[in-house]
């Protein structure tokens, strides 16, 4: 399938009193047609850094030193402010931001929110064409049509979410960046939302960058996983594989660490320690101080991305036997 | 593993907690009755010493309510909680004038409020906030310090040793190091450990964890969760374990009450709950949960529950779950005269397996 | 390990960062240096007499502006002069006695001054401790005269007989005695402070008709002719300081003769024995001072000066007693809650909806007002504001987890009060007392404008509203209008700027 987005060694960091913070510190992927990506990482991890890199909109006092970020085939991070809000941002690329739900602005109702959005990024549109895509959308999310007249504080934190994903579906982007769309929601609803986005999925060759801490939520959605540990990408790969034979060992204390419904109840493990100060980062392999794993060798030296003879990408010493290349 | 009829420590006998709601000028003048948010509606269940007892439901459930209203942090409008404190707690207390039920137990509703003080060395909380449960303005001492002067216990160089034993025991060392610091300079995952150091402090028999890791890194979650245990298991101690998430509920307690809208509508051994729930509104709970297993991207979660939670100040009659759930509508027939009507008590279901202990607030299940 | 010192010092380092803060501060040490100054710079008699004996600025030039105003409009100004005790020896010599070959003793005072100034001083006076003794007839004035800087003498008593004829008599049948020119005993007098006044000497109709008139019809005769007796009595003073004394004794236009003048007066007598020791010398100029005077003479600087102190005085305390009290109110309704809250608040809010000051008004008039009254009654209105941000913030903090927790740990109310609430609103409550000084001060200003302050009290608004009883704004007393406004908005202004700088630093939500 066709490739959309391709991220190039992407670094954003961002200058604090304290020093330079890496917070994504030489990030690559590419995102096909109509694939799913789940980024998972702990907080402080870098992941939502990253996508507000992808939309242009990092936050000050955070900019992007280098890198590349190719989405059919322009560099967006070449891009003016102007170019990105005219021919990127929803357009091409939209966000379901964190706690965006709670975002809404209570004085006016959900309709006129989203026809906002309309008068900002699609001018020419008239009227009725709007409000007819309007209720068109709130449909597509499984609302009915009436909703678009109510305010936020009448709608419950579920239709609230839908709401937010229609936004960002309103001028049919080939990509939605969603970091955290199920966080604050509780487990029935978080299944719903999960199926909705599916369902979209499936029926309009959407891609999707899914962003979460959870990684019960990244199984129900994504096709490709990357495992983001202080700013780096530690491992890369097909969501079977990544979830089912780890090769990173971060990756694996991570899946042990999680709790599970069913099979046996083992002791939890969890990783002790603290992830780094991204101001004063280890010298060697990010992890390596909380690895159970680690040889001095890890101490001293960052391991590459070492592309692994299953097609995955993993930065850890460990693979280098069954590395194919060293990569990125 | 203490079981049910063990030593019981806490006995809570239909608490209820309901919030009045602002009448408006006209409802006032046309004496309309009062509206309540029935937050905490009708719970009751017990907790065996040492044992870990989970209240599980969505938010808006009530379990943090009870949990409140257990420690008296919210006022209960009706029902029983009776707690047996240790002796020397209780000498206090009947020397206070307040006279233990039969069996060496207090009625934590009926003590004044002035003189409810010698049990809160009993009764601890962890609150689900690390951020927001330290004062930001005290040192980690100061912090753990506090609990410790407000019931005269110690000399200030004994009180700096029990400080100094307790940073050690929820493993924040060197324990002198972590003293001087301010809240702001920990991590998430040291401030609760912070948090948990001040609740055993005291030494209490109960405490309520209120979602005590859900805030925390994943990876860190089962360190914490482990402390807790610890802790338990060192000191005999009762845990009230509040959580939404099943998963985790299936790894620490020993029994489980899931709570929907004020009330228990399952309760038993946690394993059992969780693995085969018998209530529907379990069983959506459980269905919905997602887990770490690539297989689930191919299919869509079927959930079976509709609708949405109704507000807890219009909570529908009888079955208050009937109006979501998907074996009332499958068996309406049989049960229209019961559900839409009648409240289900909380029985033993007709055809548990032998040895199971758990109680279940379902016509369908109750009912010959 | 001092917590409170470290966390001054960070504040400090904090506080220096906004620059409005520290102009503030700076105007605030000012404020607090003139307060504590007026001891050692200022004259507490003049404030001590302001407002209950007006005779003491009777040495005061009255209603004159600022002397640097001369310096701005190019027009110089006579200085005032009021010379004390030691200090008169600079400006006045006696000399005496000199045995005169007549057989006279004489004494003589010189009193020497400069006019610099477009217009003449409105008076120059001595006073002088007296004491004599002579032979009948007495004490004889021999001359008074004001010797001018174009060397012309300009005589107010001169020996002269009815008629105009200067003949050589014996002094003791031309010239008066003290008696008929003072009104004082002619032969003795014990011991008393004699006063002496240029303007009294010139409007005395006596003195105009029995010697003055005389000297100046000889000189001036012919230009004089036409000029009505009334005329002359009401110009005679103008003409001593005029460059033509015929042009100002007639009325017409003339400039002021600029330089130095004496005043000289002799008395004779014999076997004269006098004591005379100077007391007090004033030339009344154009221009007192650094803020002028006021009608009535009472030099402006002192009082706004001394107003420092009040201004402070009921600023500062207005605003922490109101804090204080808006405080552990808010507090008090916020974390007791229920029906408590709802009573409490519900008063806060009547009584913050009263208009305030038409109610001032009716209060100050109905109980005398003082000073303490006035801040009391300043304070019982303005608290509510400070309680409604205070109860919510109690609300707030209550509801902390950290709050509870300590709930849980046994922490009674006060201990959560004052270990866990307290310290989180201190903060504000520094930031609102510094912001709601300037309202205090101006409301005790408006009340004192409005004539219901303190009346034993001098403070700013006081001493506009006298200016406006005086209409001063009408006769273009600006200089008595606008010092005192300005230093109501100073002190208003520097404790914005600091609250503002405070606000700033405690509200988190107003940094950029």
């Amino acid at each position: 399938m066709a490739e959309l987005l391709r991220v190039e060694n992407l670094k954003t960091y961002y200058n604090t009193l304290r020093g330079i913070v890496r917070a994504v510190d030489g990030v690559s992927f590419t995102l096909r047609k109509g694939e799913v990506l789940g980024i998972a990482g702990e907080s402080g991890s870098g992941k939502s850094t990253l996508a507000w890199s992808l939309l242009g909109l990092v936050p000050p006092p955070g900019y992007v030193k280098e890198g590349h970020i190719y989405l059919d085939g322009m560099d967006i991070t070449r891009m003016s402010e102007a170019e990105l809000r005219k021919k990127v941002r929803w357009k091409k690329i939209s966000m379901v931001f964190q706690g965006a739900m709670n975002a809404l602005t209570p004085v006016y109702t959900v309709g006129r929110q989203i026809e906002e959005v309309f008068k900002i990024h699609a001018p020419h549109m008239g009227k009725q064409e709007v409000w007819n895509r309007i209720y068109e959308l709130l449909e597509s999310v499984g609302l009915h049509r009436s909703i678009a007249h109510r305010y936020p504080h009448e709608l419950s934190g579920g239709q609230k979410q839908r709401v937010v994903i229609a936004m960002a579906l309103a001028l049919e982007p080939d990509i939605v960046i969603a970091d955290e769309p199920t966080t604050a929601l509780d487990v029935v609803v978080q299944a719903q939302i999960l199926n909705l986005l599916k369902r979209l999925q499936r029926e309009k060759g959407l891609s999707i960058i899914l962003i979460t801490h959870d990684l019960g939520v990244i199984a129900e959605l994504a096709e490709t996983v990357m495992i983001m540990y202080a700013g780096k990408m530690v491992e890369y790969g097909p969501a079977d594989l990544v979830f089912t034979r780890p090769k990173h060992p971060y990756t694996e204390a991570l899946l042990k660490a999680i709790p599970r419904l069913r099979g046996p109840v083992d002791k939890l493990i969890y990783i002790p320690g603290q992830p780094p100060d991204l101001t004063r980062p280890p010298p060697g392999c990010k992890f390596a101080p909380r690895c159970p794993l680690a040889m001095d060798e890890c101490h001293e030296k960052e391991p590459p991305l070492f592309k692994l003879v299953d097609g995955r990408l993993s930065a850890c010493w460990l693979n280098r036997n069954e590395a194919l290349e060293a990569g990125g | 593993m203490a079981q049910a009829n063990g030593d019981i420590v806490l006995d809570v006998r239909d608490l209820k907690v309901w919030f009045p709601l602002r009448r408006s000028i006209s409802e006032i003048v046309t004496m309309k009755p009062r509206r309540y948010v029935k937050a905490v509606d009708g719970v009751t269940f017990k907790v065996a010493k040492g044992e870990v007892f989970c209240l599980v439901g969505e938010s808006g459930c009530g379990k943090t309510t009870t949990g409140k209203a257990i420690l008296r942090l919210v006022d209960p409008t009706g029902g029983q909680v009776l707690f047996k404190p240790k002796p020397e707690i209780l000498k206090e207390l009947e020397r206070r004038g307040i006279k233990p039920v039969d069996g060496g137990y207090v009625d934590l509703v009926r003590v004044p409020k002035g003189k409810f003080k010698p049990l809160r060395r009993e009764l601890q909380i962890v609150y689900q906030d690390p951020y927001g449960s330290l004062n930001p303005r005290f040192t980690i001492k100061r912090i753990l310090e506090d609990p410790l002067i407000i019931h005269g216990i110690g000399s200030p160089k004994e009180r700096e040793e029990m400080i100094a034993r307790i940073l050690e025991a929820v493993k924040l060392t060197p324990a002198s190091d972590f003293m001087t610091r301010y809240p702001h300079q920990l991590s998430g995952g040291q401030r609760q450990r912070v948090a948990i150091a001040r609740a055993f402090i005291l030494n209490p028999s109960l405490v309520v964890a209120d979602e005590p890791v859900s805030m925390l890194d994943v990876s860190i979650r089962a360190e914490i969760l482990e402390l807790l245990l610890d802790f338990r298991k060192k000191y005999g101690t009762s845990l009230i374990f509040i959580t939404h998430d099943l998963a985790v509920a299936r790894y620490i307690c020993d029994r489980i009450a899931v709570m929907y809208l004020g009330k228990i509508v399952e309760i038993g051994d946690a394993r059992r709950v969780i693995e085969e729930p018998v209530h529907p509104y379990t069983k959506a709970l459980v269905a919905a949960i997602p887990e770490p297993d690539p297989d689930n991207r191919l299919r869509i979660r079927e959930v079976p529950i509709k609708g949405e939670v109704p507000n807890a100040a219009s909570i529908p009659p009888g079955c208050r779950f009937h109006p979501r759930c998907v074996e009332y509508e499958q068996d309406k027939e049989r049960l229209d005269a019961l559900c839409p009507v009648k409240e289900p008590p909380l029985d033993r279901p007709i055809n548990a397996a032998p040895g199971d202990e758990r109680l279940v607030a379902c016509w369908r299940y109750i009912e010959k | 390990m001092s917590v409170t010192l470290k966390s001054i010092v960070d504040f400090w380092r904090e506080y220096r960062r906004y620059p409005i803060g520290l102009v503030g501060l700076g105007l605030l040490l000012l404020l607090i240096i003139a307060a504590l100054t007026f001891p050692i710079f200022g004259d507490y008699q003049v404030v001590k007499n302001w407002l209950t004996n007006q005779e003491y600025f009777q040495d005061y030039p009255r209603a004159v502006p600022p002397c640097w105003v001369g310096l701005l409009t190019g027009q110089s100004q006579t200085q005032t002069i009021i010379a004390k005790d030691a200090e008169v020896a600079s400006f006045v010599a006696v000399e005496g006695p000199v045995q005169g070959e007549d057989g006279y003793v004489r004494y003589r005072i010189t009193a020497t001054f400069t006019v610099t100034g477009a217009t003449e001083p409105s008076d120059v006076a001595l006073e002088a401790y007296m004491s004599y003794q002579a032979d009948p007839p007495g004490v004889l004035i021999e001359e008074i005269k004001v010797v001018r800087p174009d060397g012309k003498e300009f005589y107010l008593v001169k020996p002269v007989l009815p008629g105009g004829l200067n003949v050589n008599l014996p002094l003791e049948t031309v010239a008066p005695t003290i008696g008929t020119v003072f009104g004082y005993p002619n032969t003795k007098l014990p011991g008393a402070d004699v006063p002496f006044s240029l303007v009294g000497l010139a409007q005395n109709p006596v003195v105009i008709t029995r010697f003055i008139l005389p000297t100046l019809t000889q000189e001036y005769g012919a230009e004089l002719a036409g000029a009505s007796l009334s005329q002359l009595l009401t110009n005679v003073y103008r003409a001593i300081f005029s460059d033509d004394i015929a042009a100002a004794l007639k009325g017409e236009d003339y400039n002021v003769l600029q330089g130095d003048y004496q005043v000289i007066i002799t008395f004779a007598g014999k076997n004269l024995d006098m004591e005379i020791e100077p007391k007090k010398f004033v030339v009344k100029g154009s221009c007192y001072g650094l803020l002028g005077t006021d009608d009535k003479g009472r030099p402006l600087d002192q009082g706004i000066y001394y107003g420092v102190r009040w201004a402070l005085i009921i600023g500062l305390l207005t605003s922490v007693i109101t804090v204080v009290v808006g405080t552990l109110y808010g507090i008090a309704a916020g974390y007791i809650g229920g029906i408590v809250d709802e009573v409490l608040l519900r008063f806060a809010q009547v009584v913050y909806s009263l208009p305030v000051l038409p109610l001032l008004i009716l209060l100050a008039a109905l109980f005398k007002p003082n000073i303490w009254m006035i801040i009391i009654l300043i304070v019982a209105f303005s608290w509510p504001g400070i309680s409604f941000v205070t109860r919510s913030m109690a609300l707030q903090i209550k509801s902390e987890p950290y709050v509870e927790a300590a709930i849980a740990a046994g922490a009674g109310t006060l201990r959560i009060l004052i270990l866990y609430i307290l310290p989180q609103v201190l903060p504000y409550m520094f930031a609102s007392m510094a912001l709601s000084v300037p309202g205090a001060v101006i409301a005790e200003a408006s009340l004192s404008f409005l004539g219901l302050g303190d009346p034993d009290l001098v403070t700013w608004g006081k001493i506009l509203y006298d200016a406006q009883d005086a209409g001063a704004a009408l006769n273009g007393y600006w200089w008595w209008v606008i010092p005192p406004g300005l230093a109501i908005a100073l002190v208003g202004m520097t404790f914005v700027f600091i609250g503002n700088a405070l606000d700033t630093i405690l509200n988190p939500k107003l940094k950029r």
